[in-house]
């Protein structure tokens, strides 16, 4: 915390008038030579008060009895080593008496045209007022006669007009308030210094008492992250962060000794935004309140996206807790923000509509650096979500989710597709971007399906039957070739004998067309592992004529089938016995990418797997053997 | 059941003889085509699919009843509790004059899951129901016009009620379910009809299934024919 310095910490000191007895012996002089004769008197007294490391000027004019001015003025920081201040002109103005003493009443002082560049804390922004205070000091110091005694003078107005004050982080420029003033005036037992920001930025008051620098206030003051960064340590650069500051704040800061002061006050038309939250909040009015080392900030609830908003700050010198609550708000896909996933794949898009509900809270602990801990839970319905690439969207999707670290949990999700539903539960590690995901899709219109997925095919050949199934998956976001899984998929009530490959076989058969009947019947249980799809069971019922066996999808989509052929012409009735005895069994081979697929077809002689493939495959469609 | 241990030629010739009567309907207000019809309401907290299943014969307790099979899919977008109390689940005939009772719902199942006392739609989240309406099978015939009301009680214990009506599909109509033989009994739907060209179900309890499904099935109206 600043302390002012012993030379003008005592307003006493500060006289207001001003004896010019070296300068009324210069009267008899050349102006040239007075001019010289003051501007030494003038270095002499900075001496004195040893402030030639910070104050220095170019050279002095006399315009005598009106006052004197200083050029090209220089306020070095407390070590000398940077400039802060730099005035192209510095008038002391005086009322000079002629009479017995010849004394000068010191009226004002004046500083025009300058530049002031400082680094925006507490501490720099005390030391240059203190400064400042310092060269008035220096000046009045040239007087030790008139005002001997005199309790009733006042520091003189020290006025710095259209100055270009720069605020820096990190020795580079941040903000830049061209037109602005600063005013240094005695008001009772204090010295205020009044910054006036150009440019609507509002007003900083500082208040010097007797113990140095006692307290802050701000006036409709704009909110910028340079000003924010007078909060200092540690919550000023995160509110800079955090808030993306914006607003007028209207604060009372005081307790500057202790190592948290006391704020009081509003920011209004306030924002806050951070990359871990979803949507900027705001604009809002923030009633602050920071006693005794506790930061609370508690908002009113206000509209947002057609919901409300609530939001909670509270903060100790360890940490910060963010609170936010939203209520029937509308969903918009900026949301997803929250989720960095999201925006790096280009599979799912939700579109704007819907309304949700959000409890997250940010924990910042200051020992641990500046990433939070997140928690929060919420619930969603999103009225859109376009499969990209599939052409399907999905429907009123509606879903609950739990955030906890590094875990976004997503209890149950629902919504509707293909004339039929999807229920569905997962998570994601938000650290590696690692999935589960356990997905039961639930009568989907194949028809809707194949016109999304194979728009020309469903037209030349369309297929119809009702798709149900479950699947299992995990795996890599960023590496979704890798992805793990098992499933289980069933076309019930169908009508897909016509379908590509079913065609083909038919056609190394030399089987007539199929049957145009919709109680076709298909059952896979799947398994995916390192990029290859691979079909355990797959029991195709077309009616009269039957297919179980399994294979493979390859990386790069060659299929790879072994199946099993039996017509039925009395259906999966009879006996095995009679299955066996009436039934031709043929075996089927299908390879190659799935547009150049190749069939071959074996004699029922030559079958070499297993008859119990076929007993099992009775077995899918039959709760009991005959 | 009746049929069973009676030579299913016989049997079959007796389902064919006498078909049992069985009512379609359709939603009043909503386009449908060859698939179900469907009515639905949504609003920013609650949505409601209400699909009618038409009217059969069925047995419950060893009693042959006429049952209006109805399903509700009934979503909560909002971040409290939906409750719909069964015995707000009322289904009558809208017109004033008709001398036909108004049924209280008798059975409703949530998947596998039989319910009691209410429906509870959990936040954020979806649920399936189906509900039957049984009355004797001695009622009068089924009404031109049916009527579905049901209340949401909210957390503060406001009642928000709704209804909506179906009508009658007449015989006709081209987009009443064909009469083709329902291949796929163990699936048991084809175009969203529950086991559409049956009048008569036969008992009614929920049947297994081996694979995740939207709406289950409480009938094998095969059941006595094939064994």
């Amino acid at each position: 915390m600043i302390q002012k310095k012993a030379c003008c910490g005592d307003p006493e000191s500060m006289r207001t008038a001003l004896s010019l007895g070296a300068l009324a012996l210069a009267t008899v002089g050349s102006w040239w030579a007075l001019d010289d004769l003051a501007s030494d008197a003038v270095r002499e007294q900075i001496q004195l008060n040893g402030l030639e490391q910070q104050l220095s000027f170019s050279g002095l004019e006399l315009d005598l009895p009106r006052g004197v001015a200083l050029l090209d003025v220089a306020l070095a920081d407390e070590t000398g080593s940077h400039d802060v201040v730099q005035l192209s002109r510095l008038d002391i103005d005086l009322a000079v008496g002629w009479d017995e003493g010849l004394t000068a009443e010191l009226m004002g002082i004046d500083g025009r045209g300058g530049r002031v560049a400082i680094v925006p804390t507490a501490d720099t922004l005390g030391s240059m007022v203190a400064s400042l205070i310092d060269v008035i000091a220096t000046i009045v110091d040239l007087v030790d006669e008139a005002s001997e005694g005199d309790d009733s003078s006042d520091l003189p107005p020290l006025w710095f007009h259209d100055l270009d004050v720069v605020l820096l982080a990190d020795s580079w420029p941040l903000e830049n308030y061209p037109g602005s003033q600063v005013l240094v005036a005695q008001n009772g037992q204090t010295i205020d210094a009044t910054i006036d920001f150009g440019g609507g930025g509002g007003r900083l008051v500082l208040v010097f008492g007797s113990g140095g620098l006692e307290r802050l206030a701000t006036e409709d003051l704009m909110l910028t992250p340079g000003i924010v960064r007078l909060i200092g340590e540690p919550w000023g650069p995160l509110l800079a962060r955090l808030t993306r500051p914006q607003g007028r704040a209207d604060l009372q800061i005081t307790a500057l000794h202790q190592d948290l002061p006391d704020i009081h006050g509003v920011i209004r038309e306030a924002v806050i935004d951070s990359p871990l939250i979803p949507v900027p909040l705001g604009p809002l009015t923030l009633p602050l309140d920071l006693t005794a080392g506790k930061l609370s900030v508690t908002t009113e609830p206000w509209s947002f996206n057609e919901g409300s908003m609530v939001a909670n700050i509270e903060g100790t010198a360890e940490g910060l807790d963010l609170a936010i609550t939203i209520r029937d708000g509308g969903f918009q896909e900026t949301l997803l923000g929250l989720v960095p996933v999201y925006g790096e794949q280009d599979v799912v898009r939700c579109r704007d509509g819907g309304q949700f509900d959000l409890d997250l809270e940010l924990s910042w602990d200051f020992d641990l650096g500046a990433t939070p801990a997140v928690t929060g839970q919420g619930g969603f319905h999103v009225q859109a979500i376009d499969l990209e690439g599939l052409g399907l969207t999905l429907d009123d999707v509606v879903g609950r989710l739990e955030v906890s670290g590094e875990r976004l949990v997503v209890p149950e999700v629902t919504g509707l597709v293909a004339e039929g539903g999807f229920t569905g539960s997962g998570e994601l590690d938000l650290a590696d971007n690692r999935f589960r995901l356990d997905l039961s899709l639930k009568e989907l219109n194949l028809a809707d399906l194949q016109g999304s997925l194979a728009p020309e095919l469903a037209r030349e050949n369309p297929l119809a039957g009702w798709v149900a199934g479950r699947v299992l998956c995990s795996g890599d976001m960023d590496n979704l070739d890798q992805m793990q899984g098992r499933g289980e998929l069933a076309i019930r009530a169908g009508r897909f004998a016509e379908s590509r490959m079913l065609t083909l076989i038919r056609q190394a058969l030399t089987l007539g067309p199929a049957e145009r009947r919709n109680d076709q019947r298909l059952v896979a249980e799947l398994n995916l592992w390192d990029g290859i799809l691979t079909i355990n069971q797959l029991s195709v019922d077309l009616g009269l004529l039957a297919l179980t066996g399994q294979g493979r999808v390859d990386r790069d989509g060659a299929l790879d089938l072994y199946l099993l052929l039996m017509s039925e012409p009395e259906g999966v009735l009879g006996s095995l016995w009679g299955f066996i005895q009436r039934n031709l069994i043929c075996e089927v081979q299908v390879t190659g990418p799935f547009e150049r697929l190749d069939v071959a077809v074996f004699p029922v002689g030559v079958i070499s797997k297993p008859l119990q493939a076929a007993i099992d495959f009775l077995s899918v469609w039959r709760d009991e053997d005959p | 059941m009746m049929l069973r241990g009676l030579p299913a030629l016989a049997l079959l010739a007796v389902a064919c003889a006498t078909p049992a009567p069985r009512c379609y309907y359709g939603p009043v207000g909503a386009e449908f085509g060859d698939t179900i019809g469907s009515w639905s309401f949504e609003n920013k907290r609650e949505a409601f699919i209400v699909r009618c299943q038409g009217s059969y014969l069925n047995e419950v307790d060893g009693r042959t009843v006429r049952t209006v099979h109805l399903q509700l899919t009934a979503t909560r977008t909002h971040g409290e509790s939906m409750t719909l109390p069964l015995e707000g689940l009322i289904l009558d005939d809208p017109d004033p004059a008709s001398s036909a009772p108004a049924l209280q719902v008798s059975e409703v199942w949530q998947g596998p899951e039989r319910l009691s006392g209410a429906l509870v739609v959990l936040p954020w989240s979806r649920r399936v129901v189906d509900m039957f309406f049984d009355a004797p099978s001695s009622a009068s015939e089924p009404s031109e016009f049916l009527r579905l009301r049901f209340s949401q009680r909210e957390a503060d214990g406001q009642l928000q009620l709704y209804e909506c009506q179906f009508f009658q599909l007449a015989a006709d109509d081209p987009r009443r379910p064909g009469g083709e033989a329902l291949h796929d009994p163990e699936y048991g739907y084809r175009d969203g009809y529950y086991f559409p060209g049956w009048g008569e179900l036969g008992e009614r309890r929920l049947r297994s299934a081996d694979e995740v499904r939207l709406f289950h099935l409480f009938h094998d109206p095969e059941e006595g024919l094939l064994w």
